[in-house]
C-alpha cells in the first residue's frame, strides 16, 4: 500500500497506517486541502488463485452494504478491487469515526445516560441486522463507533461475513466479550450479540472494567474473571442508578442464553418503555387489587409510606397475591418502575410469594419481575425479611442462594459474598447428597433458621404456607 | 486470549497439512488467532481496563508511546519495554516471559541474571513497579557476592518466587555469585556441540572452526557475531536470528525446539505465521527425506560428548539403516529452497528480515 502514489478514487491520498495485520490493512485517507468528512481505507492482500478469500472480502462487502439503511453501521462509501501482480487487492473506503475503544483508553467514562444512548443506538442497528439473519459476532469496544453527531455505530463485520465456514471450535469473536455457548463452539444467532453488547454496557457501567474485575486487578484475575464468565459464572449485579438500564444489563448478560433477552427488539422495548405507567393505569389496578380483596401488609415489605402513591411494581404484586391460586407466571407484563436517580442509598424491597414452588422455579419467576430472590448479607435485611414472614404465618420459603457449585460453596444469585449466615443447628449438611438450595425454615425450638434444601423441598410442609421471598432494589 | 485455541492444536494441524495450498487455507482461517503486537496490545489494555495515563503510570512508559502501539501499529524494540508492561499489567513472570518471547524475541526472564531474578521476585509479589526492580537490582550489584551451594535455574527461580522481603533477595543475591557467573551454559554448550557437528569431516573427524564453517556455507557474518557474543558474554540473540541459525545448521524440528527453550524462549509458535510456515516445512522434509535426520544424528554422534545423545543416535541411525535410507547432500540445499518460497508467497511482509537472514 505504501507504494501507491495516484490518489485513490480520484481524490483520496494515503495518510499514517492505522492498522496492520496479516493481509489487512487500514490506512487514514486524507483528501486534497484537508476538506470534507474523515476517511479511512480498508486493504485487504489476496494472494493470486484464492478465490475463497476473494469471495469472503466480497461477502464482508456485501454484509455491510446490506447494513447501510439500518443508518447504525459504518458506511462503505467506496469500493475497488485492483489486481496486482501477486494477486489482487480489495479497497474499501469507510467513514471514519471515534472509536469506542481508544475513547476509554484516552480515559473517558460515559455517563449512565450516555450508556443508554449507546445501548439504544446499537440495539437499534441490532434490530435491523438480525432481521436481515446478520449476526455481528465480534460486539466489543474496538468495534463501536461515535459519529459527530454523537451516535453510535457498528462497524467490522468481518467475523458475520466468515460465519458460515466457521468450524466448530474455531474462533469467532473476541473472549472478552463473547457468550459462554460461543466460547463452547455452538454458537446461538442472535443472543450472542445481546449477550457481547451486555458485557460493553456492563464494562461501561463498572468505570471501564469487564465483570469481576476492578483498577488494580492482575492480568491472571483478569483471565481468570474471563474464562469463569465463559464457562458460564453468573456475573455480579452491575451498579448502576437505573433499575431499568442495569436489569437489561444484567438479562442480556445471562450465561443461558435461553434466560436473555428474546430479540433485540425487545431489549430495546426494554430500555425505552415509559418511564412510568400512567397514573390512570396505576389507580385501575390499585382498584382491582383492592376489590380482591388482599390485605397489602401480607405481600410488602417495602419502607415506603403509605401515603406515597404505590408504583407499578407493587400493583404487581398484588395482582400476584390475587391469583394465588393461579400459576405465578400468568401475571400480566406490565411497565417496570422507574428509580429515583438521587444517588441515596439502595433500599431493599422484598415480597412474598406465597406459592410452593421448586427453587429453580422461583429464582426464574423473580427474575421475570426484574427481581431476584431475596439475598440477606445482614442482620437488617434479616430483619425485615422475617418481619415479612411473621406476619403472614409462612413456615419456610426460598432464599437466593445455592451450593449447586460445590467448589464455591454456597453464592447468592447475585454475586454478592457469601458473608452472612443464619443456619440452624447442624445446617448446612448436605443431606443424603441433594441439598442444594436455601431455604429459611421455621424451627421449633430454633424459630427461623437457614437450612439447605433439596429443590422439592416443601413437600414436608403444609404447601399453603410456603412459599418464597423476592427482592428488588432502588434508590431511597 | 482465555479460553482461546490452542498453539499445539494450531501446530498439529500445521504439520499435517497436505501441500501449500492447504496451509494456504489454514493461515487464512486462523488470521484472527495470528501474533500481532498492535492487537495483542490493544486486547491487553482493553482487557485490563486501564486507560493510556493509568498504565503510563503503572509501567513508566509514555502515554505516547503506548497510543502509538495501539492507533498506529507501532511496536516496542527494547527488552526493557516488554518487562515494563509485564509489571504495568500486573503480569505474573511466566506472563511477562511469554510477552518477551512471543511478542520481543527475546529471551524470557531468566533468574540467572541478576536484573531477571530481581523482575522475577518483584512480578511475583505484584504491585510493584519496573523501577523498584531496577533499584533492588543495583544495590545488591555495588555489593560484594560470595560463591554459595550450586543452584539449579529452575530452583533459583522457584527460591526467587517465594521470597516475601527484599532483604531476603538481597542475602540471595550476595550468597549465590556462582549463580549469576555463568549463564546459560546449556545453550551454548548445545550450540558449541551443533557448531561442530556441522563442521564436521566424517573422514577426518575434526570440526571447522565456526568462522571457516560459515564461510563454507555461506552463512551470514552476522551470525558469527551473534555465536561469539553468547559464547563470551552470554547474550543470547533474537529469536527469529537464533531459529534462522538453527535451519542453516540444519537442526531438525525437535532440536530448533529445544534450542529455543535452552535460550528461554517457547518452542516453534504456530501461532506466529512465519514459524507456522516453518513448522510446515520442517514437517514435510521429516516426512519426505528421513535421511536428514539420520545424517543429522551421525554428525551429531562424532562430536557429542554425552553419552544419551550417543546412545540416541546410534539408535536413530540402527533403524534408518535397517530400512536401507541413506543420506543426500543436496537435500538440505533443497529444503531451504523450498522454506524460502513458501515464506515469500504466503507471508511476505512478517517473513522479510528472516529471508534476509536465510
Amino acid at each position: 500500500m505504501e507504494g501507491i502514489r495516484e490518489p485513490l478514487w480520484g481524490q483520496w491520498y494515503l495518510g499514517e497506517q492505522l492498522y496492520a495485520g496479516g493481509d489487512t490493512e487500514v490506512w487514514a485517507l486524507t483528501r486534497r486541502g484537508g476538506s470534507g468528512r474523515a476517511c479511512a481505507v480498508k486493504c485487504l492482500r489476496i494472494a493470486a488463485g484464492d478465490t475463497e478469500a476473494l469471495s469472503a472480502a466480497n461477502e464482508e462487502r456485501r454484509v455491510q452494504e446490506r447494513m447501510a439503511d439500518s443508518g447504525g453501521a459504518v458506511a462503505i462509501l467506496d469500493d475497488l478491487t485492483v489486481q496486482t501482480p501477486d494477486g489482487w487487492l480489495v479497497l474499501l473506503r469507510l467513514e471514519r469515526l471515534d472509536c469506542l475503544a481508544e475513547l476509554m483508553r484516552e480515559g473517558a467514562q460515559l455517563s449512565e445516560p450516555e450508556v443508554c444512548r449507546l445501548a439504544e443506538d446499537l440495539l437499534h442497528t441490532l434490530v435491523f441486522a438480525h432481521r436481515l439473519n446478520i449476526v455481528h459476532r465480534d460486539i466489543k469496544p474496538a468495534n463501536i463507533y461515535r459519529a459527530p453527531s454523537g451516535r453510535y455505530k457498528l462497524g467490522d463485520f468481518g467475523v458475520s461475513a466468515r460465519t458460515d465456514e466457521r468450524e466448530p471450535g474455531a474462533l469467532a469473536g473476541t473472549a472478552a466479550y463473547m457468550a459462554p455457548e460461543a466460547a463452547a463452539g455452538k454458537p446461538s444467532g442472535a443472543p450472542e450479540d445481546l449477550y457481547s453488547l451486555g458485557i460493553v454496557l456492563y464494562q461501561l457501567l463498572n468505570g471501564n472494567f469487564l465483570p469481576m474485575t476492578h483498577d488494580g486487578s492482575s492480568h491472571t484475575q483478569v483471565q481468570n474473571a474471563i474464562a469463569a464468565r465463559l464457562r458460564g459464572q453468573r456475573i455480579p449485579r452491575v451498579s448502576c442508578r437505573s433499575a431499568r438500564l442495569r436489569r437489561a444489563v444484567m438479562r442480556a448478560c445471562s450465561p443461558d442464553p435461553k434466560k436473555r433477552w428474546g430479540s433485540a427488539e425487545q431489549m430495546l422495548a426494554a430500555l425505552t418503555q415509559k418511564k412510568r405507567p400512567p397514573a390512570w393505569a396505576a389507580g385501575l389496578l390499585c382498584a382491582l387489587a383492592l376489590a380482591a380483596g388482599l390485605a397489602a401488609g401480607r405481600l410488602l415489605g417495602t419502607r415506603r409510606a403509605a401515603a406515597e402513591p404505590a408504583p407499578a411494581e407493587e400493583q404487581t404484586a398484588l395482582q400476584t397475591g390475587q391469583a394465588a391460586s393461579d400459576t405465578p407466571v400468568a401475571v400480566t407484563e406490565r411497565a417496570e418502575p422507574e428509580p429515583v436517580d438521587s444517588g441515596d442509598a439502595v433500599v431493599h424491597r422484598y415480597e412474598l410469594i406465597r406459592q410452593a414452588l421448586g427453587w429453580e422455579d422461583a429464582r426464574i419467576w423473580c427474575e421475570s419481575r426484574g427481581g431476584h430472590l431475596a439475598t440477606i448479607t445482614s442482620q437488617e435485611e434479616s430483619a425485615q425479611v422475617l418481619a415479612l414472614l411473621d406476619e403472614a404465618g409462612m413456615q419456610a420459603v426460598w432464599l437466593g442462594a445455592d451450593n449447586r457449585n460445590a467448589a464455591y460453596g454456597f453464592e447468592w444469585v447475585t454475586g454478592e459474598p457469601f458473608s452472612y449466615a443464619e443456619w440452624g443447628a447442624g445446617e448446612p449438611n448436605n443431606d443424603n447428597g441433594v441439598e442444594y438450595y436455601l431455604m429459611l425454615q421455621n424451627k421449633d425450638g430454633q424459630g427461623w433458621v437457614w437450612n439447605d434444601s433439596r429443590a422439592d423441598g416443601f413437600t414436608v410442609f403444609d404447601a399453603s404456607a410456603c412459599g418464597f421471598v423476592c427482592e428488588w432494589e432502588g434508590a431511597s | 486470549m482465555s479460553g482461546e485455541f490452542p498453539t499445539v492444536k494450531l501446530r498439529d494441524e500445521a504439520e499435517r497439512a497436505e501441500d501449500a495450498e492447504d496451509l494456504r487455507a489454514l493461515l487464512r482461517r486462523y488470521e484472527q488467532l495470528y501474533t500481532n503486537w498492535q492487537r495483542e496490545f490493544s486486547r491487553l489494555l482493553d482487557e485490563s481496563g486501564l486507560s493510556y495515563a493509568r498504565l503510563s503510570e503503572c509501567s513508566g512508559i509514555s502515554r505516547n508511546t503506548l497510543r502509538h502501539w495501539c492507533v498506529s501499529g507501532g511496536a516496542p524494540r527494547c527488552r526493557s519495554s516488554f518487562i515494563r508492561l509485564g509489571f504495568g499489567f500486573s503480569m505474573t513472570p511466566e506472563q511477562t516471559s511469554l510477552l518477551l518471547t512471543r511478542y520481543g524475541g527475546y529471551p524470557g526472564l531468566y533468574p540467572r541474571e541478576l536484573f531477571d531474578a530481581a523482575c522475577i521476585y518483584q512480578l511475583s509479589r505484584g504491585g510493584r513497579r519496573y523501577d523498584d526492580a531496577l533499584a533492588l537490582c543495583d544495590r545488591c550489584a555495588g555489593q560484594t557476592q560470595t560463591p554459595g551451594p550450586p543452584e539449579g535455574t529452575t530452583r533459583a527461580a522457584q527460591a526467587l518466587r517465594r521470597m516475601t522481603a527484599d532483604r531476603e533477595f538481597e542475602a540471595f543475591a550476595l550468597s549465590h555469585a556462582d549463580l549469576f557467573r555463568d549463564p546459560h551454559e546449556k545453550l551454548r554448550e548445545f550450540l558449541r556441540v551443533r557448531l561442530l557437528a556441522c563442521g564436521c569431516d566424517p573422514v577426518s573427524g575434526k570440526s571447522l572452526p565456526v568462522h571457516s564453517l560459515f564461510a563454507q556455507e555461506g552463512i551470514s557474518v552476522r551470525y558469527e557475531k551473534d555465536v561469539s557474543l553468547l559464547m563470551t558474554r552470554g547474550v543470547v540473540p533474537r529469536r527469529e536470528r537464533l531459529i534462522a541459525l538453527g535451519v542453516r545448521l540444519g537442526l531438525l524440528p525437535n532440536e530448533l525446539d529445544e534450542l529455543l527453550h535452552l535460550a528461554g524462549m517457547e518452542p516453534l509458535c504456530a501461532k506466529n505465521r512465519v514459524e507456522c510456515i516453518l513448522i510446515y516445512v520442517l514437517q514435510q522434509l521429516a516426512l519426505c527425506h528421513p535421511e536428514l535426520e539420520m545424517d543429522s544424528a551421525a554428525r551429531l554422534l562424532l562430536v557429542s560428548p554425552e553419552p544419551a545423545v550417543r546412545a540416541q543416535c546410534r539408535a536413530l541411525i540402527g533403524q534408518y539403516t535397517a530400512a536401507a535410507y541413506h543420506s543426500e547432500p543436496d537435500e538440505a540445499d533443497a529444503a531451504l529452497d523450498l522454506m524460502r518460497g513458501l515464506l515469500a508467497s504466503l507471508a511476505p511482509d512478517e517473513a522479510g528480515e528472516l529471508l534476509e537472514l536465510l
